[in-house]
């Protein structure tokens, strides 16, 4: 990485900028990610109404940094590490807005869900759920601190993911053959569990993007996989 | 990308104006049919580099070149060689538009005349009419080749020189910051001619810009202080150069 300055300083600004606003972005997303999964393991219906609203907020960044994308390319026309950030705070957006229409999504499921969840299956969505979460932290540190090691252990990471999430279906699965009364509440919780999972995919994105930033290599090798997952 | 044949070779080429040295054990490959930009600052021994493969330096008497340049494996400093054959060979666009102060005709019939590469006024009428075609500017002189090369626009006359390098038949074309003194429709016209140029030609270009050296280059060289700092396909040199020197360069944040 370089430590050097630019010569033009709100060439300098303007990068810096970008960086911060889709850190902002990022640790909102992070919060709506765990308000949401807490909405749900919780049956909360209170906090879903704030959930929903506040992905407005995350979308806002989403346009916000893509106008300084925008500027920075017609102003600056970045080149090397330049062009690589920009190019990366573009793609990483897409992928934490994503992120955030999939919290919301599970913030809606809440309302239908019966206030005495199994805890079985609160526990193996807990544990999915918790996985993604620190996954979104790495990923967003291996951003902030441009590192290449974190990067590479989230990207290999996402196989955890699919296993938790193919055992958490599974689960749902078991409780719905038990009584079909379990049906409506179910196909809920297996939205739910889709979620995290292409949450967790999205996650994967990102350290890729982080990964190209850092390295200006795309990373190579096919995706770490898991169990199927596919509903 | 296919490695074409190496079409110029420099090895620990050293160039010394009196007791300055303007460029340091530059070792480099330059390949046929190949668009090579040369980028960095103002002084870096860019200028130098490409002077010294037509052997522009020998105007300049306090000018040393140690080290060799070849050009098809032969040394191009050799006792035995013809410098105005070189020239003919190795062809030179400067940054400011020069034309003879003759007609547009004249200006172009001058190389093939003193090279003796026409047997008759009607060869060298064709020759004409197909240099100013492969420069892109026949359409628009064909009327009017006897008036003077100086009523030309300034892209004009940039392409008037282009087609006069071109009617002597090099094999190397080699451009000094052909574009700076051009606007950008001028510019954009001459970026379009070195592409198909590239067809026929080996061309180096020295440049500013380094959004033209990513358009119109297949390799890039970027120099500082005389050295050779970084060498290599255009799209690693800008983005994901592999020296810190060349990033701070393309990146504006040289000191």
């Amino acid at each position: 990485m370089n430590n050097e300055t630019h010569i033009v300083k709100s060439y300098e600004e303007e990068l810096q900028h970008l960086h911060d606003t889709l850190i902002q972005m990022g640790s909102l997303t992070e919060s709506q990610l765990s308000d949401s999964l807490e909405a749900v393991i919780k049956v909360d219906k209170e906090s879903t109404d704030k959930i929903i609203k506040s992905d407005e907020k995350v979308n806002k960044f989403r346009s916000k940094i893509d106008t300084q994308i925008m500027n920075l390319l017609v102003k600056r026309a970045p080149m090397a590490i330049d062009l690589r950030s920009t190019i990366s705070a573009l793609k990483i957006s897409q992928d934490l807005e994503r992120i955030g229409d999939l919290a919301k999504s599970n913030a809606k499921k809440v309302e239908p869900l019966p206030l005495d969840l199994p805890d079985s299956l609160v526990q193996s969505l807990k544990r999915l759920g918790d996985l993604v979460q620190k996954q979104l932290k790495d990923v967003i540190d291996s951003y902030v601190n441009k590192s290449l090691d974190k990067s590479l252990a989230v990207w290999k990471g996402d196989e955890k993911v699919d296993d938790l999430t193919h055992l958490a279906m599974n689960n749902v699965m078991d409780f719905l053959s038990k009584d079909k009364k379990n049906l409506a509440f179910s196909t809920h919780l297996i939205f739910v569990t889709k979620n995290l999972e292409r949450a967790g995919d999205h996650i994967t994105n990102i350290a890729e993007s982080v990964y190209y930033l850092i390295k200006g290599e795309y990373l190579k090798g096919h995706r770490p996989k898991g169990k199927d997952t596919s509903v | 990308m296919k490695e074409r044949k190496i079409k110029i070779k420099t090895e620990n080429l050293e160039v010394y104006y009196g007791e300055k040295q303007a460029l340091f054990d530059v070792n480099l490959e330059i390949h046929e049919k190949e668009v090579t930009a040369l980028i960095g600052p103002s002084g870096c021994g860019k200028s130098t580099f490409i002077r010294c493969i037509n052997r522009m330096n020998d105007v300049i008497d306090i000018c040393k070149i140690k080290g060799s340049i070849e050009i098809d494996g032969k040394n191009i400093n050799h006792k035995s060689i013809d410098v105005v054959r070189l020239r003919e060979k190795v062809g030179m666009v400067f940054q400011k538009p020069n034309p003879f102060p003759k007609s547009i005709y004249d200006n172009i019939a001058y190389g093939p005349k003193i090279h003796g590469i026409t047997k008759n006024k009607g060869e060298l009428d064709n020759l004409i009419e197909n240099s100013l075609r492969k420069a892109a500017l026949w359409n628009e002189v064909k009327d009017r080749l006897h008036e003077p090369g100086t009523s030309l626009s300034g892209g004009q006359q940039q392409r008037l020189c282009i087609a006069r390098a071109i009617s002597v038949n090099p094999e190397i074309i080699l451009m000094d910051e052909p574009c700076s003194a051009l606007d950008p429709i001028a510019t954009a016209k001459i970026e379009e001619l070195i592409d198909e140029l590239r067809e026929t030609y080996t061309i180096i270009i020295v440049t500013h810009s380094m959004a033209q050296a990513v358009r119109v280059s297949q390799k890039t060289g970027f120099f500082h202080l005389g050295k050779l700092i970084e060498f290599g396909t255009t799209e690693k040199m800008f983005k994901n150069p592999s020296n810190n020197m060349t990033q701070d360069y393309i990146t504006g944040r040289f000191g």
